[in-house]
């Protein structure tokens, strides 16, 4: 085994780089270096709120009496408390299934309960929109179940009361104000609610909080119907994206993500790419996975759009008069793209005709304009019915309109609106003051407001319905044409709530509306319909029996894959786009974009402590908004991180501390809608701050803004402190022309063969679990994170222990820059326990609290640790986590109600002082190896999965027994794309890592 | 002039320190006492409802998976429902007035608190279907609970105990730590 | 130093006299028993209540901590280390000079060491003592860690230790130490304690040191045995001067971090430790000869020596810097370069500055005569050196752990407010328990002095 690989590795690799200024000018960045602290924990003071006296006393007390002895209180007495008659369906220990659906995205949901409560949600593989795939808002719904803050019953002008005289004084209400009565709802996918709602016969308006009504009336205006097309990208060769975030926050991010990362995946059958251009203002998730982003200004992204439009219909054939004056030169020089990038990328879609897609999300006046040329590109590219289908099965999920909520709120205005419900939508918080809803509400006699928390828009309702969570009551939804799920409570309702569904059907009498009894009826009747329109020949109960097991009822489901109709493109939309790009506004110096965030979107789930917790997939900064800012700009003006910037437009303003994000352009400024929220919730409540009134209409962009340095300094809590490899061999890259040469491409340069050990070695005559990670399938949505810590307990610590670097996260996705400073490209690598068979911590945990098991994993025995933390020490990848506080409350006292319901009874829950890490979901392997035992055989890959591998919509993860040839792992263990991280520490770690191939040219400068 | 002391006071010096060594002594044999394993042995606590075994496994022979059903289909071994009493004592000794309890608990749907006799700490996950599928039948670790009128812990459940059996290598059982602690 | 010719005989130096001022046995009981029987000076009671309030805050903070949970400390996942290992080294340092005082110079018959030796060693246990708070304290549930780290047969299967853990180690080796020099002091101090004990008038005074000391009747069998017992109690306890900072350095040097895992470590610890430990017993020799005016036991040439062995083993300190840079580049390994140059040049580049100046440029001026011989001068470089000891721990801790493999975890480190109170805490215990021993017993051994006086070498040799 030859040594010598150290000195014949080339000079470390510079094209990943510290910080920004170390791009730039190394040698000025080393006089730096001394002064550059990244993040300081703020010197802790003694106590957290003031030592008071008896505190004083007691802690004397304590200090005195240090070593308690712990073993010597009798033991207390237990008891068992059996059920009187025992349902028949629950056995104590062993975890039910039901399938069910996400009310607002229409996803299939398959929810584990135990003990009659559901403990973890994950996505239903056989659902055809998210295959098995959930976001990260989705995975931590479980938590909003058992959320304390949660309303506990109905409100009456503030006082709470009962459903009875609730249910009284409304449908009194209601019977009084017919003809003036209006529902203001998000988008309801409830084909029974929908029902319901039109024999109510009120005025229904639909509104979305992430509002897609630019994307419905740029389709009215190109093709006459106001729809939400079903976007392939499994079709999609080639994808360009002008400022749309599909994988992030735009549109049905799922089910996009899982069909984008399917195309990223390589092995020896299939050794092609997709390709993503993104020409985009922030840095957002889309742009991190893009093979070629490019940065613009929101402003200018309409005449990029014609720009290109021009270039695609010239490739194409399509040219017309309109786009006569446009051409890839003259938009590079207005907008500063280089135009090789816009000719780039128009050639590549002319060359994937038909198997192409052009997306577009305008952030200005020029929303609908540039859907407008974005559907003339595809239509033109005659992507019309193959990867843009709206005919077979266009989506349901996006309905609002802004322009009827105008309406609305000039009937609140003129006093005609009497009786006004709103539900899943929260109209005080999201909408801008300037739009005048909460003055116009005051107009409205009787407000009856569906709420989980008391919020901003309950404080002004008269009639306050307490909310059920989606878990707790039976719905339907119909995300797509042609496909239906049910929604299956898994829980009594915890409180005394009512889902809108239950409660329009408690009004119906008052209102004179036949509606059957309970929710359940209301669902089987509209399944009836469906099946006798859909021509199903089973008997309903078998039906029915089926839908509950399977959750899904497609008809539709054949005619999914076959060509849908294409649309004819109508001419004038586009002259009605040209003129209004020559009616936008100039381009200020600063423009701010208000943006949606990953973990918070509309901020309907801000006292969600993991969503609050959960690192932005972009910047890794939690616990609350900033200011993006661009390098260019930080350095032009001296600003540096932590630094609280004022912003001004138009009379409203706000102070957020700035976060330098490279990639962004020069001249915009970004921060996240769905902070600053004012509700009774112990943890989202006032953190960060809201941006709405900055909105106008569906404008996420504010043109013109002051931007003032405040001189205040106030950290922003960040879990990746660090963005730069060093070049170190912890990841690598490579593009595809590389990879076809050479399968092993970007890796063959780190010695991949496993260097000797002294120690001897550990031999697997059984299982041997191991993992690996597809860096070019992961596109960093960090749904992982939180499917892994609702699986273990993992608790979350609250923004100043994140400040002082004691997040709790067991799986981190640590991102790194590379390429040029004002547009890199991203990698992001999941990095978790490594379970290396030559394991550091083990050798010097002096308690023996970690141990390698004869299956593999590295055991972290909770009950065994006593804190010495000597292995975290030790552990090259960091990966352990120390519980510094009692997370989990005080161990001898019981957690509030229903706190409790939400852990997962497999797994210990961590006191203080005791360390913890992945564990490979080692409880779901015992169950799994326990269930093979019993059926005899040995476990497979369908046995075990793990939480993070479950959750991912990208398949990105694969776990299984590496001892087991026929298993997906073993395969992809000696893919040539293979390789350890920080492998020449040896420490022989049980992940493999595939590298991310790029599929762009590989760059002249790069050493290979 | 330290010889001339008399042996008076060297004689009450030895005192002290003997004094001193039985005292330390004693300390340490109360403290093993009081944290001695196997303290759980012979834990027999009153139950709300005397259930006796003897009589019914004992006397009847009825089978323990007949209440215990649970016990081969998951690692929670279930205490029977008051509904499994009741499929009996709905015709067999009425007038009973422990049974007028149990039917009580039965009409007013309110379960009985039954008091746990054999208890492990919270860190460790016990699998009792791993065992009956292995064949270990439930008096190796229970003892022979069909002659106790009240349920009585037999054995230490320490872990010392268990990892005893789990190293014979006939019965092959794993000895990973997460096996039990996870 | 005087030289006087004999006839061509082997020229034999005149020793300067370890006790100056014409002392006789007489003086000497009176002159080290003195402060034990009467009320103690107003200075001593000053310095008492500082230290005790230092003490105080030092033992709240510790209450906050275990009452409360180690997220009071300033470390974090990155750095699960800082101000307590920091001080753990620190102190076990300082113990080293007294052992080495005691025992190896007694092997080495270097008569120099009766003037300090018995304060020296009572240093290095209550050095010990501070310094056993953190093997404990810094674990995250001390009341399993007190009894879990020890060996002992139990009913889990008996589930002993992890021998491969230098934690472990250090178990054995600092329990051992603390053991073995309590033993070696106490035994030393019984002829002292019988000379106490026979001059104290008030009862429970004499009660007390009659049990302390043992019976102690001075006959020659009684001698026979003390010397048997000493010599080896001093042979037992001078491989410990090497074998527990080798086995503390071993903390470090057994990991796989860069920066830590070099094998210079023991020797490094070693010679640190005796330099650190030699700084304080000047610091305290300085200030125990002015308050019990022991200025003719505890001579200026005691110092000079103490002074002349500061400045070697600083040089040797020095010398493992260099090594340690040299093996770095040397070894061409990148993380290691990283570390080295990081600390030199990084954001700890304040620290590491620090340590080098108070380490091996300020004893630097020992080279002179003058300066070794000027107390206030040895006064303030060896509390120089004593802080640049603690920078040294500082660096070697924190620089390796906040920067190393994966640099998306790396993160500053800088001790909580209630770090601090503990480190001010460990010296407030410290001095508490030197002023206290100063008070109850004789700082200086009475009856090696008096071994080594002319009057009882009658022949001068």
């Amino acid at each position: 085994m030859s040594h010598e690989h150290n000195e014949n590795k080339p000079v470390t690799n510079q094209r990943f780089w510290m910080t920004l200024d170390q791009k730039e000018a190394p040698e000025a960045f080393a006089k730096t270096i001394p002064g550059e602290f990244t993040s300081s924990p703020i010197r802790e003071g003694l106590e957290k709120d003031g030592l008071d006296r008896r505190d004083f006393l007691k802690v004397m007390g304590a200090s005195a009496m240090m070593a308690s002895l712990a073993g010597c209180t009798r033991r207390p007495v237990h008891k068992i408390v059996p059920y009187v008659t025992n349902p028949e369906e629950i056995i104590p220990g062993v975890p039910n299934f039901y399938a069910s659906a996400c009310p607002q995205t229409g996803y299939g949901l398959v929810l584990r309960t135990r003990e009659g409560r559901p403990i973890k949600v994950d996505g239903n593989s056989d659902h055809p929109m998210n295959r098995g795939g959930l976001g990260a808002r989705g995975q931590a719904a479980v938590h909003d179940l058992y959320d304390p803050d949660r309303l506990r019953a109905p409100k009456i002008g503030g006082v709470d009361s009962d459903w009875k005289t609730f249910d009284a004084a409304v449908g009194q209400a209601l019977a009084s104000s017919k003809g003036s009565t209006y529902l203001l709802t998000s988008s309801i996918l409830s084909p029974t609610t929908l029902a319901l709602i039109n024999k109510y016969n009120v005025k229904h308006v639909m509104v979305d909080s992430i509002a897609m009504n630019n994307v419905l009336d740029g389709q009215a205006q190109s093709y006459g119907s106001r729809v939400f097309p079903r976007f392939r990208l499994d079709r999609a060769d080639v994808i360009v994206s002008i400022g749309a975030d599909f994988l992030g926050t735009w549109g049905s991010v799922v089910e996009y993500e899982g069909q984008f990362s399917a195309a990223r995946k390589l092995n020896e059958k299939k050794n092609t790419l997709n390709k993503l251009f993104v020409f985009e203002g922030e840095m957002s998730l889309t742009g991190q996975n893009a093979d070629e982003r490019t940065a613009v200004h929101p402003a200018d992204q309409m005449i990029l759009g014609l720009g290109l439009a021009a270039e695609v219909a010239r490739l194409t054939g399509h040219s017309s008069a309109e786009l006569s004056g446009f051409s890839a030169a003259m938009a590079a020089e207005k907008t500063g793209v280089p135009a090789e990038k816009i000719h780039a990328a128009a050639e590549a879609l002319a060359k994937a005709k038909g198997r192409s897609l052009v997306l577009a999300d305008g952030k200005g006046k020029d929303g609908v304009a540039l859907q407008v040329l974005a559907n003339f590109m595809n239509s033109s590219l005659g992507n019309e019915g193959e990867t843009v289908d709206a005919s077979i099965a266009p989506s349901n999920q996006f309905r609002g309109s802004n322009a009827e909520l105008v309406k609305l709120i000039a009937a609140m205005n003129a006093g005609t609106v009497k009786t006004l419900i709103i539900q899943g939508f929260n109209p005080v918080y999201v909408l801008p003051e300037k739009m005048g809803f909460k003055a116009a509400l005051a107009k409205v006699a009787n407000v009856v407001y569906f709420a989980s928390h008391a919020n901003e828009t309950s404080a002004v309702a008269k009639f306050v319905a307490a909310e059920s969570h989606s878990f707790e009551d039976w719905s339907d939804v119909n995300p797509q044409k042609d496909l239906y799920s049910v929604v299956q409570p898994t829980i009594q309702p915890l409180w005394k709530t009512k889902s809108l569904l239950g409660a329009l059907l408690d009004w119906a009498p008052a209102v004179g509306v036949k509606a059957p009894a309970n929710t359940n009826d209301a669902v089987k009747a509209t399944f009836q319909e469906l099946t006798k329109k859909h021509g199903v020949s089973q008997k309903f109960q078998d039906f029915w029996d089926d839908l509950l097991m399977s959750g899904v009822f497609a008809p539709g489901a054949k005619a999914r894959d076959n060509k849908a109709s294409a649309r004819s493109f109508k001419g004038e939309a586009l002259k009605a786009a040209v003129a209004v790009a020559k009616t936008l506004p100039a381009k200020a110096p600063f423009s701010l974009l208000l943006t949606s965030s990953i973990a918070m979107a509309d901020g309907s789930q801000a006292n969600n402590a993991l969503l609050q917790e959960l690192p932005d997939p972009v910047s890794k900064n939690v616990w609350g908004n900033y200011l993006a800012v661009s390098s260019i700009d930080a350095k032009a003006k001296g600003w540096e991180e932590g630094d609280v910037l004022a912003v001004e437009a138009d009379g409203n303003r706000f102070e957020l501390p700035l976060y330098i994000q490279p990639g962004m352009k020069a001249g915009v400024v970004a921060a996240h809608l769905g902070y600053g929220r004012v509700f009774n919730g112990r943890n989202g409540n006032g953190v960060g701050v809201r941006l709405a009134n900055f909105l106008a209409g569906d404008q996420t962009l504010v043109s013109d803004v002051k931007i003032t340095k405040t001189g205040a300094k106030s950290p922003v809590a960040c879990t990746q402190r660090h963005h730069s490899l060093e070049g170190r061999d912890i990841i690598f890259d490579t593009t595809l022309e590389e990879y076809k040469k050479n399968p092993s491409a970007g890796v063959e340069h780190s010695d991949n063969e496993v260097p000797p050990t002294i120690w001897s070695e550990h031999e697997y005559l059984g299982y041997k679990w191991g993992m690996v990670i597809d860096l070019n399938a992961c596109t960093g949505c960090s749904a992982c994170v939180i499917a892994c810590s609702v699986e273990n307990n993992v608790p979350a610590v609250g923004k100043d222990q994140v400040l002082k670097g004691r997040e709790m996260h067991w799986l981190r996705l640590d991102r790194y820059y590379s390429g040029e400073a004002e547009n890199p490209e991203t990698t992001s690598q999941a990095m978790l326990c490594q379970h290396c068979d030559n394991a550091p911590c083990e050798t010097v945990c002096p308690v023996l609290a970690t141990v390698h098991s004869s299956e593999g994993l590295n055991q972290m025995i909770y009950n065994r640790c006593v804190g010495t933390k000597y292995c975290s020490n030790n552990c090259p990848y960091k990966v352990r986590r120390f519980n510094w506080y009692n997370n989990n409350g005080d161990m001898n006292s019981l957690m509030e109600h229903p706190l409790a319901l939400s852990k997962n009874p497999e797994v210990t829950l961590r006191s203080r002082g005791v360390m913890e890490k992945c564990t490979f979901c080692v409880q779901r392997i015992e169950y799994g190896k326990s269930e093979a035992k019993t059926a005899g055989r040995r476990a497979n890959d369908e046995d075990v999965k793990t939480a993070c591998q479950e959750a991912c919509a990208a398949d990105a993860i694969v776990f299984g027994d590496v001892n087991n040839p026929e298993s997906k792992v073993s395969k992809l263990k000696n893919s040539p794309r293979g390789f350890l991280s920080l492998n020449e520490v040896n420490a022989r770690p049980a992940v493999t890592y595939l590298t991310k191939v790029r599929n762009r040219a590989p760059e002249k400068t790069e050493k290979a | 002039m330290a010889e001339h002391r008399n042996s008076q006071e060297q004689k009450k010096e030895k005192k002290i320190i003997v004094a001193s060594f039985v005292l330390t002594v004693l300390t340490i044999v109360a403290f093993g006492i009081f944290l001695m394993p196997g303290r759980g042995i012979g834990y027999s606590p009153k139950q709300p409802i005397p259930f006796p075994h003897d009589l019914h496994a004992g006397k009847r022979k009825i089978q323990c998976l007949y209440c215990h059903s649970n016990v081969d289909k998951s690692s929670f071994s279930n205490i029977p429902s008051t509904a499994v009493c009741m499929n009996c004592h709905r015709v067999v000794k009425t007038d009973s007035p422990l049974i007028q309890q149990v039917a009580k608990s039965y009409e007013t749907n309110t379960p009985i608190q039954w008091v746990q006799v054999h208890v492990l700490p919270d860190f460790v996950y016990f699998n009792h279907q791993r065992h009956i599928q292995k064949g270990v039948s439930c008096d190796t670790c229970h003892g022979n609970v069909a002659n106790m009128a009240q349920v009585e812990q037999v054995s230490s459940l320490s872990m010392g105990w268990c990892v005893n059996c789990h190293r014979q290598p006939q019965y092959q059982a794993p000895l990973n730590c997460n096996t039990c602690h996870r | 130093m005087s030289m006087t010719m004999t006839d061509g005989a082997a020229v034999q130096l005149e020793r300067p006299a370890l006790v100056t001022g014409g002392k006789t046995y007489a003086d000497v009981t009176r002159d080290i028993c003195t402060p034990l029987e009467s009320f103690p000076t107003q200075r001593w009671y000053i310095a008492i209540t500082i230290s005790s309030l230092v003490l105080l805050m030092g033992l709240t903070a510790w209450g906050i901590t275990i009452w409360d949970g180690l997220g009071h400390w300033g470390i974090q996942n990155t750095n699960a280390w800082g101000a307590d290992i920091i001080n753990f080294v620190f102190w076990i340092g300082i113990g080293h000079a007294g052992t080495l005082i005691s025992a190896v110079l007694y092997l080495f018959r270097q008569n120099w060491r009766t003037g300090i030796n018995r304060s020296a060693e009572a240093m290095t246990i209550f050095a010990v003592i501070c310094a056993l708070m953190y093997p404990l304290g810094h674990t995250g549930r001390p009341w399993l860690a007190c009894y879990w780290l020890l060996p002992y047969p139990n009913n889990m299967g008996s589930l002993w230790v992890n021998f491969r853990s230098p934690l472990l180690w250090d178990v054995f080796a600092v329990s051992t130490y603390f053991t073995i020099s309590a033993v070696f002091w106490f035994i030393g101090l019984i002829p002292d304690i019988a000379t106490v004990r026979d001059r104290a008038v008030h009862p429970v005074r004499k009660a007390i040191y009659t049990v302390l000391s043992f019976g102690w009747k001075g006959g020659g069998r009684h001698w026979h045995h003390y010397e048997k017992a000493y010599g080896l109690l001093a042979g037992l306890s001078a491989p410990l001067v090497l074998s527990v900072h080798t086995i503390v350095s071993f903390d470090f040097a057994v990991s796989n971090l860069p920066g830590w895992h070099t094998t210079i470590f023991p020797p490094y610890f070693v010679i640190g430790a005796i330099f650190s430990g030699f700084a304080m017993v000047v610091t305290l020799m300085v200030i125990a000869r002015e308050v019990f005016n022991l200025k003719n036991y505890i001579t200026i040439n005691h110092l000079e020596a103490m002074n002349k062995i500061t400045m070697c083993t600083g040089m040797l300190v020095g010398l493992a810097y260099a090594t340690e840079f040299f093996i770095a580049w040397y070894s061409g390994n990148p993380y290691e370069r990283y570390v080295f140059l990081n600390r030199a040049f990084g954001p700890y580049a304040w620290a590491y500055w620090t340590m080098i100046t108070c380490n091996t440029l300020i004893p630097q001026i020992f080279w002179f005569k003058k300066f070794r011989r000027n107390v206030p001068m040895m006064f303030i470089v060896s509390v120089f050196v004593n802080i640049g000891m603690w920078f040294e721990r500082f660096v070697i801790v924190v620089t390796s752990l906040h920067r190393d493999f994966l640099p998306s975890r790396w993160m500053y480190y800088l001790p909580s407010t209630t770090d601090w109170f503990i480190t001010l805490g460990s010296f407030g215990l410290f001095f508490t328990l030197f002023l206290l021993f100063c008070r109850f017993l004789p700082v200086v051994a009475m009856a090696e002095v008096k071994s080594i006086m002319p009057i009882g070498d009658k022949h001068g040799h």
